[in-house]
């Protein structure tokens, strides 16, 4: 009898678990909105003298849940669930690197908003006071998303206070005298290309970094064409027609180059 | 001072040789484990990982240790009356309770040399696997200071289980007195941070608990370890004299309960 | 010369919020040196309380108790004094070689005097082969008998035993009663509780009967058994009249 029992209970067991599998505890649709941010103040009393600990755990929360969804299908109310556990991860150790690495590595990218990056980023500058990666990415953001040259100099030149590489305080500089200077952008771009990982930014700063090079060289074709006519060509073509080029470089955005008070656009 | 020896030599002996003891340090070694399984889920802070998982562990344990050896051992005594043996012999109260203090001491002491070579060990193997990724600030020095308040902490709380343990002899009461005082003490510098800003009553409640509860989140220098945070040596120093004046004042208020009390 | 006085102690336990129970109601007493005074009573009567007293387990409402002249709230009084509990819990983990240890060391003793005392004392109540032993490992009788080792390692001035004989089997009991009438001949002070009328009749010169706190009879062995016959009677008619 005791058997039998024990045998049914068993059989049950599995029965659920089997059943519970293919089920899931947290379904993000439209209808039900992403879990509220914690309040900093709750999150620190509930991890006590534990709150690193918490840190990186909150950090493998969000890989978790990364992994276990194509991160190019998600939407919003996703990326806004990532970020609010990343920014619990934050609260609990301002100074831990890789939640900020995180951030950096998907939201100006996948989740297209850099806005929430140079925000999430901002926080830590206080704390990572010895991080010059922080003010770096935070000026790229700026750069490379915002196209506002103004803050992206300020962050660049204070991530060239902390770190003693000369590239970035030139960097800071150029974009500082001539915000849109393509080579700045080219060397700011490579530079930045050897840095991230994920392969979505990778590509799209392939894409950018080609997309200057075409302007670089039709740029200088410019310049020639100046030295020798006096005046600046009106269309693009007219650098083919005058064979200072023999053609226009592919734009990999698919859009065509073209020519605007003597600048380069596409 | 020689019966205080003997009194703490009878208590650490008869601690050191509990199993559970044994149990609580394999846990110890099962947290360093699963802190290597997770390790690789980290991009750039491994090492940090590492250390947090070192120093929390070690706190936990030191947990694990006060609330199930040192209060159990405490209670047996007045429970099974074990406490007649020592003070029938030519022993005062203050000296048993200064004796019984000093044994837990040294056993929390041994548990806490055993526990920090563990975690430097672990720290290490860390340090070795992911070499590129040691906190710029990286120091031995800090680690040993975030051990040491650690176990200073543990004793302000030891101190705290000593005087529950006079009031009353229920081990339940003892345990979940401690307990609140230590979730107390782990949160008053947050909660007083929340009510910074709220006049009136409840910032006056605050303050007073900050002044009765251990402010346990002095100790905690996890953050200061594991980033290599610069630290002033002044407040080494003052929280060191404040935990020892904790202490004191709690294990003299417990010797004159204690004195007072039929050991019936 | 009395060894042991008490004089007009009274006390009393809280029962429940405002009820209060008073288990000795002006106990006087004394002991002199030398004498063997045996502790009669039935169970509740107080006994217990008396000796906790006594070892300044617990401290009386009124009244005072001395040895020796010296309030028993000296440490210094317990030197020379052996204490045998009921049931004696010792610590678990630690050998009876380690608690006999200790309690030489904080009766004065040099480690020299422990390690020639202890030998003697272990092959006397037997337990000499397990010296070595936790006491978890032992039975009730093997701890009563470490027990006795204990309280008589600091050779003591005075004995006090609580029911030192529950817990044997009748050739340990033998052996127990045995090791009684030698400290008895050494002249030791001895003052124990018992509810085996026997081994109190064999030993003592001397026996208190306690009935519901209060001391109903003292008087010499001798006296005791011509007055009543026996002492079973004794005890029986004492606690009678009182109850």
């Amino acid at each position: 009898m005791k058997k039998f029992v024990l045998v049914f209970l068993i059989l049950g067991y599995f029965i659920i678990i089997k059943n519970l599998a293919g089920t899931k505890p947290l379904v993000l649709t439209k209808e039900n909105s992403p879990p509220k941010v914690i309040p900093p103040a709750v999150l620190k009393l509930t991890w006590g003298e534990f709150k690193n600990l918490g840190a990186d755990f909150l950090f493998i929360k969000s890989l978790v849940y990364q992994e276990a969804e194509a991160i190019s299908k998600f939407s919003e109310q996703e990326w806004n669930y990532v970020y609010s556990v990343l920014e619990a991860s934050r609260v609990l150790d301002p100074y831990f690197k890789d939640p900020y690495w995180l951030v950096q590595a998907f939201f100006p990218w996948e989740a297209e908003s850099p806005e929430k990056a140079i925000a999430f980023l901002k926080k830590g500058l206080s704390y990572r006071t010895w991080d010059w990666t922080l003010p770096y990415y935070i000026g790229f953001n700026y750069f490379f998303f915002l196209r506002d040259y103004a803050q992206a100099s300020k962050y660049l030149f204070e991530a060239a206070k902390i770190s003693d590489n000369p590239f970035i305080a030139t960097l800071a500089a150029q974009i500082a005298y001539k915000g849109g200077k393509t080579e700045t952008a080219i060397a700011f771009l490579s530079d930045m290309y050897s840095k991230v990982v994920s392969e979505e930014a990778k590509k799209s700063i392939k894409k950018r970094l080609d997309a200057l090079q075409g302007v670089l060289i039709l740029e200088k074709a410019v310049e020639r064409y100046k030295m020798i006519f006096g005046h600046l060509p009106h269309t693009l073509s007219e650098l083919i027609d005058k064979g200072i080029i023999k053609e226009i470089p592919q734009n990999p955005y698919h859009t065509p180059y073209y020519l605007k008070d003597g600048k380069v656009l596409f | 001072m020689g019966k205080v020896y003997w009194i703490s030599w009878l208590a650490f002996k008869e601690g050191i040789k509990h199993r559970i003891l044994y149990g609580i340090i394999s846990f110890f070694i099962f947290v360093a484990a699963v802190s290597l399984l997770f390790a690789d889920f980290f991009a750039i802070d491994v090492v940090k990982v590492g250390i947090d998982f070192a120093l929390s562990g070690t706190s936990l344990t030191g947990l694990l240790i006060l609330f199930f050896l040192c209060i159990p051992m405490l209670n047996r005594d007045l429970d099974k009356r074990t406490v007649y043996f020592p003070i029938s012999s030519p022993v005062s109260r203050a000296q048993y309770i200064l004796g019984k203090f000093f044994g837990l001491f040294f056993i929390l002491l041994a548990c806490m040399v055993i526990l920090g070579i563990l975690s430097c060990l672990l720290i290490k193997l860390f340090m070795t696997l992911y070499k590129a990724y040691i906190p710029l600030n990286f120091s031995w020095a800090k680690i040993f200071l975030a051990l040491v308040f650690s176990f200073l902490s543990f004793l302000v709380l030891l101190s705290v289980i000593f005087f529950f343990w006079s009031i009353s002899s229920k081990g339940f009461i003892v345990s979940t007195f401690s307990l609140m005082t230590y979730i107390i003490g782990e949160s008053t510098a947050v909660v007083k941070e929340m009510v910074s800003s709220h006049p009136g009553v409840i910032k006056h409640i605050v303050n007073f608990a900050s002044w009765v509860f251990p402010n346990l989140s002095y100790f905690d220098l996890k953050k200061v370890a594991a980033h290599g945070l610069h630290i002033h040596l002044g407040y080494i120093l003052k929280v060191s004299i404040y935990a020892w004046f904790y202490i004191a004042i709690l294990l003299t208020l417990t010797i004159i309960i204690f004195q007072k009390k039929d050991l019936g | 010369m009395s060894l042991i006085v008490f004089k007009q102690i009274t006390k009393s336990y809280q029962e429940g919020l405002r009820r209060k129970k008073q288990v000795l109601k002006g106990l006087s007493l004394e002991i002199k040196k030398g004498e063997v005074f045996g502790f009669l009573g039935p169970n509740g009567a107080g006994k217990s309380t008396t000796i906790k007293i006594l070892l300044n387990f617990i401290f009386p409402d009124k009244g005072e108790v001395r040895i020796n002249g010296q309030p028993v709230s000296n440490p210094q009084v317990r030197k020379y004094l052996g204490y045998l509990p009921e049931n004696p819990y010792l610590y678990d983990n630690l050998s009876p070689q380690e608690l006999l240890l200790f309690k030489g060391r904080v009766c004065g003793l040099t480690a020299q005097q422990i390690k020639k005392r202890m030998d003697e004392i272990l092959s006397r109540v037997n337990l000499f082969q397990v010296k070595k032993r936790p006491l978890r490992t032992f039975s009730k009788g093997m701890v009563q008998r470490a027990g006795f080792a204990l309280a008589l390692i600091n050779d003591p001035e005075i004995l006090i035993l609580d029911e030192p004989f529950s817990g044997l089997d009748p050739l340990m009991r033998y052996e127990a009663l045995e090791l009684l009438l030698s400290l008895k001949q050494q002249g030791k002070t001895i003052f124990f509780s018992s509810h085996i009328l026997n081994d109190i009749e064999r030993v003592c010169d001397r026996i208190g009967i306690l009935n519901q706190g209060e001391l109903v009879s003292v008087d010499n062995t001798e006296n005791i058994l011509n007055k009543y016959g026996s002492l079973e009677k004794a005890f029986l008619t004492v606690t009678k009249d009182h109850g």
